[in-house]
């Protein structure tokens, strides 16, 4: 743990990541505004000194929307991958322990989703059921599914030759009990690292659907929908623009940096 | 490191003739006089009896002409045809001599029959069928003459001919291109069409045989659809375009100030409204409508939405069509107490939950916001459904919606922006309203021919209509464009491009 | 290999099967009805219910499935809902300027990345490593979109060096073309370099471990052929494997990229026919998409097989 963090890159990217969860958890209190109430008022306010980050097209507070976002980011982004790792590995896993007809039947499925461009198939889902958050979360982790099906069912493979497995199934040991207690804790290091680093592209997805008009939806501030709004005031209003571009970018680097850490400390293979 | 520098350096002597291209003017191939238009959206199709979508408007009068002209302040003139009135129920046209189609056919009265009969034709399908009216008979009476007989009087039947149920195409390009049609049509506008790449651009080139001669003066037209609004008006800032249609309103204050580009405004004809779906809860009782309507303040929309473009609407009849648009009616006042009233009135205790259904434009979204949040502290607990614009319509249709936008782009007689929306069973009638009143008004008012008469009958159906307010209005849209200084053009209220009068400096 | 080549193009078929009935079926649970609103709101009834008829919308689902894959089959792809073009020709159309875009992004991402990529894994753990791994990691994470607007208010605007928007054909006007590529190719290239630095440096680390680069440096040959003849070399296989995993971000950044620039390629009409409800359209592009997925996908798993010896002889 501590080797982890002498690496600067992890501590940087811990320090992002947390700063955002914060902001994401405790918003009510850190939020200047209510991020929703508009102030016809303070409609595309200039950042000054009541809106230290202006106001938008409605006059609410830009500070205040960056900060409620960061629910939905984080939201969608655990969620998703969560969502995509749980059922992934299962799969993965199943397919490379088992071989055969499971094994076939499993990749080809992935073998299918992956050959949709990602955009396009979260775009696809969204679009089929409705734009919501919950299904943004379905739609990225429909997407993220196949990667970490031929991540673990891969793992599986190399574990599944080695001795010590064999034995246990000499020994007579269950299948299912193999895999949980001894294929899985064995393959989770990769896993884990991909799943830090799918978490930044769940966020950048996430936005990119917000930003189409296919997320959550209003007055609930996003980052992507932020984004959106902002395009049509990029000559009047160019903060608009800047501040949710600039929390999406940091935070998915904070995202990338821990990635990068992790993989570098966990993963022996990089 | 020596390999590396020696690439940089590379890299660094292209450097000047990189810039070059960057600093060359100009945008696509440089023909004389080519104009190059920027549009929201493709046209679906370039057929008069088809067209459904407002997004035909920008460039059908470039490809077809209408039978009647329509002048920037609404008034009728010749066009391919002049007409004369013998009586309410019959309209004698002549065309005009030596007319051709851009493929030859000669348009003479049996041509024009030929397109009259195709539109009246059940079978076609053609949104124009309703929209010409009580056609009793269309009768060639000599080469260039024709008479249109009613059942009974059709007020608006000229304003109609002006618009897309006036435009004749060649029967002999329906026949051979069948199907292609749509995308090929023939007509007799002041440009024919040359190319139409899907989502990209639509080519048209000019047609030497159009009636006003030495028209027009413009070599080439290019339509570009641009969905972004922010788009198009950088390649209008850059000169890749020289003329753009739907200018942001937040725009236009900044644009006033550059030199190179010039915007325009005129108030147009349609407006933006919301239907309420009076065949269910809580829209049903005329009391809570009228509350939420008390509680929404229309000059908030006004500034915060349109930046003092246009107007806020009461009803349905924009100020652009003077005779009929009354400047004093103003039904509702914005007054949160009196909307808690109403809703006491009509026993709701709790806060009443609404849907407001809107399309995913910025725009739109932007003004349910602004309904929900006044809405909410009037007694009212508003939600935001956002839908893909292709669903608008059904939602619509199926009655799926508590609240939904339902704008129009309007026509230039008050019967296109009021028959269809509020008699009863109209197929505009989304409120699902039924009101023998008003329908009788405005039957009533398309038959009447006198524009006195008319006027006065309008407006009793506006008073009737905003004292049950199936709808929320909210604003008169102006049509607001923008060109290059050099473009010399002429804007109308329907916001539609006739380009045969466009001159590039 | 002949087998080989052979097994994996029938492999592809049972894929592109799946891959068309998943859009299929997604494209149709989608609400809002493509003739309603290619119709309008001023259609009646009647004129819905002719042309859904004649569009063949009105019969279930899976005989609609059926029906489609049979037309393909002889290479009818139908015509587009919105203005009846025919399907085929406007997909192809749409090839060139994605490729184009494509081509013109990979160029500039591995004009960055190689050499940043080497001159980082050479000087690993200096500052020049530290620093050109980390504007890769920001290029990284990045939205595109957002690049994309940035460039535009940037190089466009405010500078009005590029145009933002449009397309115009290489052989209608070169010029003109090349500066309507620039701002997307810039944003899409800029994306990519930054994957393809990271692991062209992994790769040149690892490859500069070998043992075989020991032997060569302690032979004496200077530095520069160690680099170039030996280490790149060896680097071309897992490069060549890595640009293959790219390519399904190419395609999937090309979208993202075409939308925001209004680039009039296979991405842009994708996602306007889903908007459009345009069912035939959408399921000639992503079919498209996916095959070209799918055999570039092959390409490199050969050019593997190929440069690598172990490999063909497994």
């Amino acid at each position: 743990m501590s080797r982890l963090l002498r690496d600067p890159r992890t501590v940087f990217g811990l320090a992002i990541v947390a700063v955002v969860a914060i902001a994401a958890l405790f918003a009510p209190w850190l939020a200047p505004f209510d991020p929703s109430n508009p102030d016809f008022s303070a409609a595309l306010a200039p950042p000054g000194a009541t809106n230290l980050l202006g106001g938008d097209e409605l006059g609410r507070d830009v500070l205040s929307r960056i900060v409620y976002g960061a629910r939905a980011s984080l939201l969608v982004g655990f969620l998703s991958v969560a969502g995509a790792l749980v059922l992934g590995t299962a799969l993965g896993l199943s397919a490379g322990y088992f071989g055969g007809a499971v094994d076939a039947l499993v990749m080809r499925a992935m073998d299918v989703l992956f050959a949709f461009p990602g955009i396009l198939l979260a775009l696809g889902i969204t679009a089929a059921l409705g734009p919501s958050l919950t299904n943004a979360i379905l739609a990225i982790a429909v997407v993220n599914l196949p990667v970490f099906a031929r991540l673990a069912r891969s793992q599986a493979l190399v574990i599944r030759a080695l001795d010590f497995v064999e034995a246990k199934r000499a020994l007579g040991f269950g299948s299912l009990d193999i895999l949980v207690r001894t294929v899985l804790p064995n393959a989770i290091a990769p896993i884990v690292v991909q799943a830090s680093l799918l978490f930044a592209s769940a966020i950048i997805t996430e936005s990119y659907l917000s930003f189409l008009g296919l997320g959550v939806q209003p007055p609930t501030p996003t980052w992507g929908n932020m984004l959106r709004n902002a395009i049509g005031f990029l000559d009047t209003a160019s903060w608009m623009a800047w501040f949710p571009g600039i929390a999406i970018f940091v935070t998915v680097l904070g995202f990338n940096l821990l990635g990068d850490g992790l993989r570098d400390r966990l993963d022996p293979r990089a | 490191m020596t390999t590396t520098r020696r690439r940089l350096a590379r890299i660094a002597a292209a450097a000047p003739a990189l810039a070059a291209l960057a600093r060359l003017p100009g945008a696509s191939a440089q023909t004389p006089r080519t104009l190059a238009v920027g549009i929201v959206s493709d046209p679906v199709t370039l057929d008069p009896a088809l067209m459904a979508s407002f997004f035909e408007i920008l460039v059908q009068y470039n490809v077809h002409e209408p039978l009647l002209h329509l002048t920037p302040d609404l008034k009728v003139e010749p066009g391919l045809a002049s007409v004369e009135i013998a009586d309410p129920v019959t309209y004698r046209f002549t065309l005009k001599p030596n007319l051709k189609f851009h493929d030859g056919t000669a348009i003479d009265a049996a041509a024009a029959k030929a397109n009259f009969d195709r539109m009246l034709d059940a079978a076609t399908g053609s949104p124009r069928r309703g929209e010409l009216g009580p056609v009793d008979a269309v009768e060639v009476t000599g080469p260039l003459a024709f008479t249109v007989k009613f059942k009974a009087p059709f007020a608006p039947f000229l304003q109609v001919l002006t618009n897309r149920a006036g435009m004749m195409v060649s029967p002999t390009a329906l026949r051979s291109l069948g199907a292609d049609f749509a995308t090929r049509a023939v007509g007799a506008g002041p440009f024919k069409v040359a190319s139409w790449t899907k989502n990209s651009e639509l080519v048209l080139e000019r047609f030497d045989g159009y009636w006003r001669s030495g028209l027009p003066s413009v070599d080439r037209v290019v339509f570009r659809p641009i969905a972004d609004e922010t788009v198009r008006l950088a390649n209008l800032r850059s000169g890749t375009l020289q003329l753009i249609d739907g200018v942001p309103p937040q725009s236009v204050a900044q644009l006033g100030r550059e030199a190179n580009v010039s915007v325009r405004q005129q108030p147009g004809l349609g407006f933006n409204a919301f239907s309420f779906n009076t065949t269910r809860a809580p829209f049903n009782d005329a009391r809570v409508r009228r509350a939420f309507v008390a509680a929404f303040d229309p000059d908030v929309v006004q500034r915060v939405v349109y930046f003092n473009t246009g107007a806020p609407a009461y009803g349905p009849i924009p100020p652009s069509i003077g005779w009929a648009h009354d400047r004093n009616f103003k039904p509702s006042k914005f007054d949160r107490e009196a909307a808690r009233r109403l809703l006491a009135e009509a026993g709701q205790s709790a806060a009443v939950p609404v849907t407001i259904t809107v399309t995913n434009s910025p725009l739109q979204v932007r003004i349910a916001e602004i309904l929900q949040s006044q809405a909410n502290q009037a007694g009212f607990k508003v939600e935001i459904r956002q839908i893909d614009a292709t669903s608008l319509i059904t939602v619509l249709r199926n009655r799926d919606f508590d609240l939904c936008m339902s704008p129009w782009s309007g026509r230039s007689d008050p019967d296109g922006n009021m028959f269809n929306y509020f008699t009863k069973n109209g197929p505009n009638n989304f409120a699902g309203w039924q009101s023998d009143t008003v329908t009788d008004l405005l039957t009533k008012a398309r038959s009447v021919v006198d524009l006195a008469a008319r006027a006065k009958l309008y407006r009793a159906a506006e008073e009737a209509i905003a004292a049950e307010m199936p709808m929320l209005f909210v604003h008169f849209d102006a049509t607001i464009q923008a060109s290059s200084s050099r473009l010399d053009w002429t804007q109308y209220a329907d916001g539609a491009l006739r380009l045969q009068f466009a001159k590039l400096g | 290999m002949t087998r080989y080549v052979a097994f994996r193009l029938l492999a592809l078929v049972p894929i592109l099967l799946g891959t068309s009935f998943v859009s299929f079926g997604l494209i149709h649970l989608v609400p809002g009805d493509p003739v309603v609103a290619m119709l309008g709101l001023e259609a009646d009834a009647q004129a819905i219910a002719a042309l859904r008829a004649k569009l063949a919308l009105d019969r279930p689902f899976l005989v609609q499935y059926v029906a489609w894959l049979g037309h393909v089959m002889t290479g009818d792809f139908g015509r587009s809902i919105q203005g009846e073009r025919a399907v085929l020709p406007l997909v192809l159309t749409a090839l060139l300027p994605s490729a184009q875009l494509a081509l013109a992004a990979l160029a500039i991402s591995l004009l960055i990345a190689i050499p940043a990529g080497i001159v980082a894994a050479r000087r690993r753990n200096t500052m020049r490593d530290y620093a050109a791994s980390f504007v890769a990691l920001c290029g990284l994470s990045l939205p595109s979109f957002w690049l994309g607007v940035l460039l535009i208010l940037g190089l466009s605007i405010q500078i009005p060096l590029f145009p933002s928007s449009g397309y115009v054909a290489p052989s209608v006007d070169p010029l003109a073309h090349l500066r309507h590529l620039a701002l997307p190719a810039l944003t899409l290239g800029a994306a990519l370099a930054a994957a393809t630095m990271r692991m062209t440096r992994a790769t040149m680390i690892e490859v500069l471990r070998a043992d075989y680069i020991r032997t060569a440096r302690a032979k004496g040959l200077p530095e520069r052929k160690v680099v170039w003849k030996h280490a790149l070399r060896n680097t071309t296989i897992p490069l060549v494997t890595l640009i293959g995993i790219q390519l399904g971000q190419l395609l999937g950044g090309v979208v993202v990229t075409e939308t925001v620039f209004a680039w009039p390629g296979i991405g842009k009409l994708t996602v306007d026919a889903i908007f459009a409800r345009d069912y035939p359209v959408v399921q000639a592009t992503i079919l498209t998409t996916a095959t070209i997925f799918v055999l570039l996908n092959l390409l490199t798993d050969l050019a593997y097989a190929f440069l690598d010896p172990r490999i063909r002889t497994a």
